[in-house]
């Protein structure tokens, strides 16, 4: 699975966060886009890396094995 | 779950510096659910944890929400505080106590206090939490409704940065994919959990009240293995008064608004204003109901903010107030004015069910678009809206045709055909009629003469080209694979990239049959580019490219190639499924199949036998059935493949019926008739001789001696020759070795064979080389290769073929044997394989014993060595 895929697979928020992260926007800029309380983004930028790295990694697993 | 990451944070953010975390989260998000798993987690790990009880009830009663985590103190809280605090305002004494009394829990081992719901809390109890939180006395799990306002001591835990705030979000597809599968224990069709998460919006409270609607009324039930949810979502009472709590008080205003969203959505934002009571689409968009997707800032759309507002509004529309509001959504429409197919296609839905007048070439525009959309259902009702209109006729002709009406077809077209008075439309009425006679009901004399007929009145060269290869696709439909095929080939290089994209099919198949593979996957890779840049003007050729692809793939043995395809046109998610997501399913499965894993292969097969009963213009869902049926049979699931076997409707192709015969001697074989099943495999090899078709004759002869007709090696060994492609020269080369019983030869064809990834071939190879070693007297090497053969069959799923149930396979080495030997031969140590295997190291070094004597080896290096040769 490649890196758009999987991003692709993430749940809305955090694809968009990850998506404002490629793009280099901090995270109180994150927050302002997404409109939501600046205290709240750190953890959810976390699990959003978090998500997308297990996606990853599942992804490159080979099929079947 | 499917929430480990946020777990994995919560326990990170627990185990850390700050006061605790607070969970925020629309209604239905999950979070008690989330707390409780975290809670029961902390307290396994040691931890004391105390659940305050925070609900509407309780939050009248001043700390009366920790009224609960008292009541198992010794002396109470009651006698300990100079107040009797559960009937009293609080004051700073009675908070004092309160605190005191949970300090004292606290002594004993680390504290979490745990309160779902914490915005209803009291203020007195809100305030306790706040102390406890800045005194670092205990540790705090709360949860909160994100869109509920929840008292200031609990916002101040997370604004003042005591508690970190998470906010836990909805279910993604892959997550409500999962937990469907585990809450029904199987596996859940993808097209079924897709349509589900987008239902639910991964809101974990409706997804559960949709699946129980579901079930009671028997609309999620398991087909063919996998669990498949019959849409539209039937609303159960719970579930709509769930809905309606969400919906709130409406004006009856806003009610019309939400409703008229609900029937149209998405909707520009000036078509919503335009059909709307003044004023009420801003007031729905301030109170949260609908929401304004980003992208088109001019004119936003609009959806409602859960899909299930929908579905709950729809239900409770009568039958005239529906005709009206579609009637307003057309006259909006109408008013911002058509700009795309898409416009049209509503028009004509709205304007139909609204009883409106609409213009022909609108209408004819709509059914169009539904046609090229696969739905032929809505294409014939909007076509025949328009008929006797010619275009609506060709539409109309062509709706029918996907709908195997041919016949119905036919007489629509004909009398239309005839009064053609141009070119284009005698071309277009001529191509329509040759589809319908795809059905076998019709006459292909009568579908070549009026290709003949057609063509004499066709000036330029490119219709005639369109002509022939209509003429082609329908004969190669119908099974004249030869006269199909050799119309096609030259049309692959016309001008017309209809005629290009119509004959890639036929001329593939033909190619196939006449052992010139590699031929067709070369014709298919040329094809594939031209197809998807064309895509706007052809929309069915992708599917048909690749479908022609896929085949020449298998047929070649590419099955790397075949992956690899696979995956570069699987449908993007959020993507509508349609033919090509049955298609990537349907090679997925055959390839994995081929390969030798027959479990792993119904998945896919389930996915693209249901995919394919939606939508299946061209008989794809019959293969997969078979592929299914063959599956099953090869697990030893005999009902199972005998009910996919059934399914498969009456042949109306050629290829249909060879599929069917093939499974049915397959599935024949798995009941214990394999020597009737063999000579029904060499049957269908004489017919595919007589048919002139040396692929067909070859696999055909091939499956016969893999069922024990040994006379058909020679067969398959001569037609080698005929054929191109690595996977028929294997087969020609096993069947060559198996002639000369060659032990040496065969190991060889057992390589050839797991090189192509064709494991369970390669493991009947490996037999039949350890029979011939056996027969000229090398025990050693006989042994060697029956250990080779247990080995490559371990990856293949437990599938049963005749000659893997020769018992060879077994008689050397057994499974724990096996399992010893793969580890010891990647270098672990006794002890390591003991502890992974749970089993004394004695036991390892006992079993190993045995495992050097039966492949006469002298230690771990030789085993090694060994082990590796038997892989390659």
């Amino acid at each position: 699975m490649d890196r758009a895929e999987a991003i692709g697979r993430l749940p809305t928020t955090y694809a968009a966060i990850i998506s404002l992260l490629d793009e280099g926007v901090d995270e109180p800029g994150i927050a302002q886009r997404l409109g939501v309380d600046v205290a709240t983004i750190g953890p959810l930028v976390t699990v959003a890396r978090a998500k997308l790295a297990r996606l990853l990694a599942d992804g490159s697993k080979p099929s079947g094995s | 779950m499917g929430r480990d990451e946020e777990l994995a944070l919560a326990r990170d953010v627990l185990a850390g510096a700050s006061a605790g975390i607070v969970v925020s989260g629309a209604p239905g998000v999950g979070k008690t659910r989330f707390g409780d798993e975290l809670l029961a987690e902390q307290a396994e790990a040691g931890v004391q944890v105390v659940r305050m009880l925070a609900t509407r009830a309780a939050a009248t009663i001043p700390l009366g929400a920790a009224a609960t985590v008292f009541a198992d103190i010794p002396g109470g809280l009651v006698q300990t505080g100079p107040v009797p605090i559960v009937t009293a305002e609080p004051d700073a004494v009675s908070l004092n106590a309160a605190q005191e009394a949970i300090v004292q829990r606290a002594a004993a081992a680390p504290l979490l206090v745990g309160i779902d719901d914490a915005h209803l809390l009291d203020d007195a109890t809100a305030q306790l939490v706040y102390h406890l939180a800045r005194s670092g006395q205990a540790r705090l799990l709360l949860t909160i409704r994100r869109t509920d306002a929840a008292p200031a001591a609990v916002e101040a835990l997370s604004s003042e940065g005591l508690c970190t705030r998470f906010d836990l979000q909805p279910l993604s597809r892959d997550e409500v994919h999962d937990l469907l599968t585990r809450a029904l224990g199987g596996q859940v069709e993808q097209h079924s959990a897709e349509l589900l998460w987008h239902v639910s919006a991964g809101n974990v409270l409706f997804l559960r009240e949709l699946v129980r609607d579901a079930q009671e009324r028997g609309l999620l039930t398991r087909h063919h293995g996998a669990w498949t949810w019959q849409s539209p979502p039937v609303l159960g009472a719970r579930l709509q008064e769930l809905l309606d709590t969400r919906l709130g008080q409406l004006s009856d205003l806003e009610r019309e608004g939400l409703a008229l969203l609900a029937l149209g959505e998405p909707l520009p934002r000036s078509v919503l204003v335009a059909a709307a009571p003044p004023d009420s689409v801003d007031q729905l968009i301030d109170r949260g109901l609908v929401t304004e997707e980003p992208g088109s800032p001019a004119d936003p759309t609009l959806r409602l903010s859960h899909p299930l507002y929908a579905e709950s509004l729809r239900g409770r529309l009568g039958p005239l107030e529906t005709t009206d509001l579609y009637g307003r959504l057309a006259d909006g429409l109408l008013a911002r004015g058509l700009t795309s197919s898409d416009d049209k296609l509503r028009l004509a839905v709205w304007s139909t069910t609204a009883g409106r007048p609409l213009d022909t070439g609108v209408g004819v525009a709509a059914a169009r678009e539904a046609l090229e959309r696969g739905d032929a259902t809505l294409a014939e009702r909007l076509a025949r809206r328009e008929y006797p209109d010619p275009e609506a006729a060709l539409v109309l002709g062509e709706a029918l045709t996907a709908l195997r009406r041919g016949e119905e077809a036919e007489s629509v077209l004909a009398p239309m055909a005839a009064a053609a008075t141009d070119d284009r439309s005698a071309v277009a009425f001529a191509v329509a009629r040759l589809a319908a006679h795809r059905s076998p009901k019709m006459s292909l004399g009568t579908a070549r003469q009026l290709a003949a007929e057609a063509g004499g009145r066709i000036r330029r060269k490119r219709d005639r080209h369109l002509l022939e290869a209509a003429l082609a696709d329908t004969l190669g439909y119908r099974g004249r694979i030869p006269e199909a095929g050799e119309l096609a080939l030259p049309l692959l290089e016309s001008s017309e990239p209809k005629a290009r994209a119509m004959a890639v099919g036929p001329a593939a198949k033909w190619l196939i049959h006449a052992g010139r593979s590699e031929d067709a996957v070369a014709v298919g890779r040329r094809a594939l580019t031209d197809a998807f840049a064309r895509a706007a003007e052809t929309p069915w050729a992708p599917a048909v490219v690749v479908g022609n692809l896929g085949v020449a793939l298998l047929a070649t043995g590419r099955l790397d190639e075949l992956a690899e395809l696979c995956t570069a046109i699987d449908t993007p998610p959020g993507a509508r499924p349609g033919r090509i997501q049955g298609l990537v399913a349907l090679l997925r499965g055959a390839g994995t199949l081929i390969g030798g894993q027959p479990a792993s292969a119904r998945g896919p097969l389930r996915e693209a036998v249901l995919a394919f009963e939606r939508a299946d213009a061209i008989g794809h869902r019959s293969w997969a059935l078979s592929l299914l049926a063959e599956a099953e049979a090869m697990l030893g699931q005999l009902p199972a493949a005998e009910q996919a076997l059934a399914a498969i409707p009456s042949p109306n192709s050629t290829h249909v019926a060879y599929d069917r015969r093939r499974t049915e001697l397959l599935v024949t074989a798995a009941a214990g008739e394999v020597g009737r099943a063999a000579r029904q495999a060499s049957e269908l090899a004489d017919e595919a001789r007589d048919a002139r078709s040396p692929f067909f004759e070859l696999t055909s002869a091939y499956t016969a001696m893999r069922l024990g007709a040994s006379e058909e090696a020679r067969r398959v060994a001569a037609l080698g020759a005929s054929c191109q492609g690595a996977l028929t020269a294997a087969f020609a080369e096993h069947a060559a070795a198996f002639l000369h019983d060659d032990g040496d030869r065969l190991d060889r064809v057992a390589t050839r064979f797991h090189r192509l990834g064709l494991r369970l071939l390669a493991a009947e190879a490996a037999v039949h080389a350890s029979l011939a070693y056996r027969r000229a007297g090398l025990s050693a090497r006989a042994r060697a290769a029956s250990t080779r053969a247990a080995m490559l069959h371990t990856s293949c799923e437990g599938a049963r073929t005749p000659i893997v149930a020769q018992g060879t396979i077994t008689a050397d080495l057994t499974r724990r044997e096996r399992e010893v030997a793969l580890l010891a031969a990647q270098g672990m140590t006794s002890r390591r394989i003991a502890a992974k295997l749970g089993v004394s190291v004695r036991t390892v070094d006992n079993q190993l014993g045995r495992v050097y004597t039966k492949l006469g080896v002298a230690g771990r290096r030789e085993l090694a060595a060994v082990v590796d040769r038997l892989a390659r």
